[in-house]
């Protein structure tokens, strides 16, 4: 049976460097994908992903094993975007205007595999643009649940919100997405 | 039961719903209620799936920089820099000051720098015995001020040597690639030390680079490249800086 992640980071806290890699291989794609979430940006995704690690593993110690892990990452990760983002406007750096003037799209800017750019390219790019409207809460709120599978409980710990807020985050999160993409809402 | 409203079924669909059992029901029995649920239920799969995935190699590269800023903290007043002594998880690092800096000179020495070659022609190290006894701010200015000057260079190529020769070209993708993966650990670490304005400085030159390193390999996107490393004045800013943490190196330490 594979070990749990408190036992893990039990592990990782008596020095074992593998534990810390496996603490890196299990959750490092959930990290990015939350950051990229957030972000919209490949370089920032990695960046973000990074310094959520660096700071995990700097407080590690005062780390409760009886808490969720990855609740606790995910927590870090919004905390790290919203650094970045704010660093961002402070020092008015450039972003990668689109051609239709938005920002923060990065779906043709990478080094994605080309499959999944051609599986996404009309309803993936409008979905990405409808999310674009969502605050910050609503994507990770949104994220957590629906992809990560978080239960609302856990996301509230992430968020530092009440459970009733990450509802309504949810909710508002569909609903402006919705509107968004009225009148097509098709899978892809 | 009333048809329940748009949030119900969000919360539905989001298994997070207090009367599910009686939504459950009324959907089954309402057309419109039922596609309405379905209407949300591709929308929510949909938006779930676009979550992009990280680029190849995106594990290997977070383990890399996370093995090198672990040990990197463990240089001699690494941690109480950082506000916190030494804990019990860092004693693998802590038991390794001399082997961080020596990780951070492998970084620069694999990457083919070659020996300084001062007036006699004397070949002699990279960096002085004292610089690595002096703690971990000096190693910090040494492994930035190399950061600089490789960046300088390829930004100095890119700038004033356009070329047509996909070999060449994929060759500054390379070398762009190695720099960005170097300055994620320099940046975090300038941060960490209370040096805002280099890690600014990192950020804004790793930007660029990245953009070169995933870029197709061909002869336009050099023009773009030129642009940016104009109009953002680079060349300058990573001189100047280069110098100044020259400059700072050559002070004693306190």
């Amino acid at each position: 049976m594979e070990p749990t992640d408190s036992e893990i980071v039990d592990r990782a806290r008596a020095g074992d460097e593998r534990a810390f890699r496996t603490l890196v291989e299990r959750h490092g794609r959930s990290v990015y994908r939350l950051a990229h979430r957030l972000t919209g940006h490949d370089g920032d995704a990695e960046d973000v992903a990074q310094e959520a690690f660096f700071k995990v593993f700097r407080n590690l110690d005062g780390f409760e094993s009886r808490a969720r892990f990855d609740t606790w990452l995910y927590r870090v990760t919004c905390n790290a975007a919203y650094d970045l983002m704010r660093r961002r406007q402070r020092n008015e750096a450039r972003t990668e205007p689109l051609p239709d003037g938005s920002v923060s799209l990065s779906l043709t800017s990478s080094g994605h595999d080309p499959e999944h750019l051609a599986a996404s390219s009309e309803i993936g790019q409008r979905i990405a643009a409808a999310m674009q409207c969502l605050t910050t809460a609503e994507k990770a709120a949104f994220h957590l649940r629906h992809v990560e599978g978080l239960p609302i409980q856990e996301i509230a710990a992430a968020l530092g919100l009440q459970t009733g807020a990450v509802k309504n985050a949810i909710f508002r999160a569909v609903q402006k997405m919705r509107q968004q993409l009225t009148p097509e809402s098709e899978t892809p | 039961m009333s048809h329940p409203s748009e949030r119900d079924l969000v919360l539905f669909l989001s298994d997070d719903c207090d009367d599910s059992g009686a939504i459950r029901a009324h959907v089954e029995a309402c057309p419109r209620c039922r596609d309405e649920v379905e209407e949300l239920r591709r929308l929510i799969a949909a938006a779930a799936a676009s979550a992009p995935g990280p680029a190849a190699g995106f594990e290997d590269r977070l383990w890399q920089a996370q093995r090198r800023h672990l040990a990197l903290r463990s240089v001699p007043g690494g941690a109480a820099a950082a506000g916190r002594p030494p804990a019990a998880a860092w004693r693998w690092v802590a038991a390794a000051g001399a082997l961080a800096a020596s990780l951070v000179l492998a970084i620069l020495l694999g990457r083919g720098t070659a020996p300084v070659m001062p007036g006699n022609g004397q070949p002699q190290p990279l960096v002085a015995t004292e610089d690595l006894a002096a703690g971990g701010d000096r190693i910090l200015l040494f492994a930035v001020s190399e950061q600089l000057r490789r960046s300088r260079l390829l930004l100095a190529e890119l700038a004033n040597s356009p070329t047509e020769d996909a070999t060449t070209i994929a060759w500054q993708q390379q070398r762009a690639a190695a720099l960005v993966s170097d300055s994620r650990l320099f940046r975090q670490s300038a941060r960490l030390r209370g040096r805002p304005e280099m890690a600014s400085l990192l950020e804004e030159v790793e930007r660029l680079l990245l953009e070169v390193a995933r870029a197709p390999s061909d002869v336009e996107q050099q023009q773009a490249w030129r642009q940016r490393i104009r109009d953002g004045d680079l060349l300058f800013k990573v001189t100047a800086a280069e110098v100044g943490t020259r400059t700072s190196r050559r002070k004693p330490s306190a």
